[in-house]
């Protein structure tokens, strides 16, 4: 968290101690807000990963375990190479392998894309604190990543300058920024590009796209892989990025809201994008709500507060799955006749 | 002197697991002309039309594109020496636009992206060029099957196709339709282009091709001048032998009634009035076909008949035994008469993919189907599979399905085959009462043949059949009697000997006779 602000936080909270006053500060929404924006950035990551793979055909539930393990892997490299980037390649690097599993499972085999995406996050789930037991010697989790080697806030001339929305958007890691600059990358790519009208026609009609001479299993294998980068960098955001080192099952469950936010929009990078934002916000909420007052009901138990981020998921699943967007030849394999 | 062909196969054999599909092609096809290939379901004319197109890889055999060998191993190849398909189910993304359906794989780009204004400018030259209109911007989903198909020869003209394949066209088409796609070929036969029709029906070969070639189990039969052609001599090229037209109607001796149906009517869950008082008796020996426009009610009658639906109102009867309202499995179990060589009722339904049969079964479980209460199918109570293979054995041999593998999924048979099998299940215990329901739709000519023969034949054994059908020819074939049925209501009915065509299709649109 940026030091100014919580600062200004802490201090108004524990001078005043009524929440409902706290609502009205424009210093707690430029942290609520902040907040928002650096807890959807690995959603988001992770979300677009699952465009990548669902739009081409392919069913990514394993979008947690590829996250878990470049989350890992991304502690390990920062701390082998000292380095937050080399940190971020190793996450990407290992996802991507464990992505090609999936990849060569799904579309060279035709398994289940259900069943080997849960089988990887099963793998994944033991994986981690197995290599963490023989690299780090610990149970689960790594080594603090001390600040010297840590990923540096990057601020951004002019913008950090303007007032609220300054504070708001200034002041997080490159990653953040990455996640956001990918988002619209990807739409222009989805809609403009000759390769991302390919990967639509892939994932909705594999049969046509072959009859013009797409390579359609290629493809899918290759937006796999694409799908194991960006979970590569949502983990390595988790865990280099936001926290400073890898702790157990530390994705816990973000892997499967990315997938929500993704169904929820629609398929689509840029309303996937706003559903990782809401999902970032009522995670971010849920924490400033820990402890709070609201008003008119008092103080609400965190074990209830912290579910937040799951209910909504809960409902947006119940309300927008199973709607018509989904790509057409979704969840199966291409065989040719 | 024909002019050098543009497309020669030679001896193309394509072979699918056991199966020949294709037996050393040799097909010529010259410049400038509409070729049409004509064969039975299963004859191989798509398969090798798939390989010349580079879907499928010939097994041994070789392609000769304007004189010169060439390999094509993609659809990619086929492109690039101008060869173009439209498939039979098309293969446009529903959810995509025209424009985009139209350039996928062969996007003109700038810097990455597509190059909208190149790709636009070529397209609207081929629509002037052959006067078409159409939405670019309009999605595939909201339009009609016949618009949708000229987005497919558009995007093969987009292309630069000079070999046009179009695979069963008119398939999906209305007749209105596929007048207008003939004008298309015709228009682009006028323009340069070599177009390869592959089709069932004779009368589009007629109409619109200059030469024919027949197509028969895998073989090709014979190249010729359609000029020289008539559908008789189609017919028979197709089948291998001369079709029958002699049907045997012999006089049924003092028939009793079978099926008593009074003011039936039925009114659905929104209150429209679905069938509306019919009345009609059936009498043993005696053909009753049902004429009328599909959705007048025939469905819904025939659901009631069968006691999967239950009328609002009305009796029927089956040798005065009330029937309405009972189940299905009452209806197929119940003794009605005491004539131990029949069964009380089969029931061949008008979509054989859902009610007729289990596509995942094997053809011999489905053979069990609607025989679940016999008792020689069971052994205490697990299935005696020895006698059921029998049986199913016996009935593929006598309704002549091929291939006679009773362990064969439904699925893998063909059309024809799959509708012998109904009806071998159906009609082989000489039924009291025969439901028969679009007997003959998506069936080739040969197994058109058969089966209205086997209908004949429980005819001749006394059973009651009622006839429902949307092909006017089969209905004045069969029938001894017919009904027309017009938005629920009996409009006419008319001795089968004095009906004529023309005053049965005015009572079918509702028109007085």
């Amino acid at each position: 968290m940026d030091e100014k602000n919580s600062k200004k936080y802490e201090a108004f909270y524990s001078a005043e101690g009524k929440g409902i006053m706290l609502w009205l500060d424009l210093a707690f929404w430029v942290s609520l807000l902040s907040s928002t924006l650096r807890l959807s950035t690995p959603l988001t990551f992770a979300a677009l990963g699952g465009f990548f793979s669902e739009r081409s055909g392919v069913v990514n539930i394993a979008l947690e375990g590829l996250m878990l393990i470049g989350a890992f892997a991304a502690a390990w490299g920062n701390l082998y190479f000292q380095s937050s980037v080399a940190g971020v390649l190793c996450g990407i690097l290992a996802a991507m392998l464990v992505a090609s599993l999936h990849a060569v499972a799904c579309v060279k085999f035709k398994a289940d894309q259900i069943v080997s995406g849960m089988a990887i996050n099963i793998f994944a789930f033991g994986l981690a604190p197995m290599l963490s037991k023989a690299l780090f010697g610990t149970r689960g989790s790594s080594p603090q990543i001390l600040s010297e080697i840590h990923m540096q806030t990057w601020n951004i001339p002019l913008l950090e300058k303007i007032p609220f929305f300054g504070d708001v958007l200034s002041h997080h890691i490159p990653l953040v920024y990455l996640a956001i600059v990918f988002v619209f990358m990807t739409h222009l790519w989805s809609k403009k590009s000759a390769l991302g009208l390919h990967h639509r026609a892939v994932g909705d009609h594999p049969e046509a796209a072959d009859s013009l001479g797409i390579k359609v299993n290629r493809f899918r294998i290759v937006s796999v892989l694409c799908s194991g980068v960006l979970c590569g960098l949502a983990g390595a955001f988790l865990s280099i990025g936001h926290g400073s080192g890898f702790a157990r099952n530390m994705t816990s469950g973000r892997g499967y809201i990315a997938l929500t936010a993704m169904i929820f929009g629609k398929w689509k990078p840029i309303p996937t994008f706003f559903a990782c934002l809401l999902f970032g916000f009522t995670d971010a909420l849920q924490i400033r709500m820990q402890g709070t007052p609201l008003p008119g009901l008092g103080e609400i138990p965190p074990q209830f507060v912290q579910l937040l981020p799951y209910v909504v998921t809960m409902v947006v699943l119940a309300g927008f799955i199973g709607s018509s967007q989904a790509p057409k030849a979704l969840g199966i394999p291409y065989i040719k006749e | 002197m024909n002019p050098d062909p543009i497309v020669r196969l030679q001896s193309i054999s394509k072979r699918f697991g056991k199966v020949l599909a294709n037996d050393r092609i040799d097909l010529e096809i010259l410049p400038r002309e509409i070729h049409g290939l004509i064969g039975e379901n299963g004859a191989g004319k798509s398969t090798v039309m798939k390989i010349l197109y580079g879907f499928y890889q010939a097994s041994s055999g070789e392609i000769f594109i304007n004189g010169t060998k060439q390999e094509i191993c993609s659809p990619e190849d086929a492109i690039s020496f101008g060869i173009g398909m439209v498939h039979q189910h098309f293969m446009l993304i529903p959810p995509m636009t025209v424009f985009e359906n139209i350039i996928l794989g062969q996007e003109p780009t700038k810097a990455g992206l597509i190059d909208q204004k190149k790709a636009k400018s070529k397209i609207s030259s081929i629509l002037e060029k052959y006067q078409i209109e159409i939405d670019l911007e309009a999605t595939i989903e909201t339009l009609s099957v016949g618009l949708q198909q000229q987005v497919e020869i558009i995007k093969v003209l987009y292309r630069d196709a000079q070999i046009l394949i179009l695979d069963e066209p008119t398939a999906v088409l209305t007749p209105q339709e596929a007048q207008k796609l003939f004008e298309v070929l015709r228009q682009l036969k006028e323009s340069g282009k070599t177009i390869i029709l592959i089709t069932h029906k004779m009368k589009e070969i007629l109409e619109v091709t200059d030469r024919v070639t027949v197509f028969r189990k895998g073989k090709k039969i014979q190249s010729l001048e359609t000029s020289q052609s008539n559908e008789d001599l189609l017919a028979n090229l197709m089948v291998g032998r001369k079709i029958s037209k002699h049907f045997d109607r012999s006089v049924i001796p003092d028939p009793k009634t079978v099926l008593d149906v009074e003011n039936l009517s039925y009114r659905n869950e929104q209150g429209l009035e679905i069938l509306d008082r019919l009345s009609f008796r059936v009498k043993e020996g005696e053909i009753l076909g049902i004429a009328g426009v599909l959705g007048n009610g025939q469905t819904e009658l025939e659901h009631i008949l069968s006691g999967l639906m239950t009328p609002t109102s009305g009796s029927i009867r089956i040798y005065h035994q009330p029937i309405e309202g009972k189940t299905n499995c009452y209806i197929r179990s119940h003794n009605y008469s005491s004539k131990l060589d029949q069964s009380p009722f089969g029931h061949v339904p008008e979509d054989r993919h859902r009610m007729g049969m289990i596509l995942e079964w094997s053809a011999k479980d489905n053979f069990l189907l609607g025989h679940l209460h016999e008792k020689k199918f069971f052994r205490n109570t697990l299935i005696n599979q020895k006698n059921l293979r029998c049986h199913a054995k016996h009935l593929m041999d006598k309704y002549n399905v091929s291939p006679k593998q009773e362990n064969v999924l439904a699925k893998h048979f063909s059309g024809g085959n799959q509708q012998k099998m109904v009806l071998a299940r159906e009609l082989d215990g000489h039924p009291n009462f025969a439901l028969i329901s679009q007997p003959t739709r998506g069936v080739d000519i040969g197994a058109i043949e058969f089966i209205h023969q086997e209908i004949l034949k429980i005819r001749k054994s006394r059973s009651a059949i009622v006839l429902i059908s949307a092909d006017l020819d089969e209905i004045l074939t069969l029938s001894d009697r017919i009904l027309v049925l017009s938005k629920g209501k009996i409009v006419g009915e008319v001795d089968a000997k004095k009906a004529d065509r023309l005053q049965l299709g005015m009572m079918m649109t509702g028109q007085a006779a």
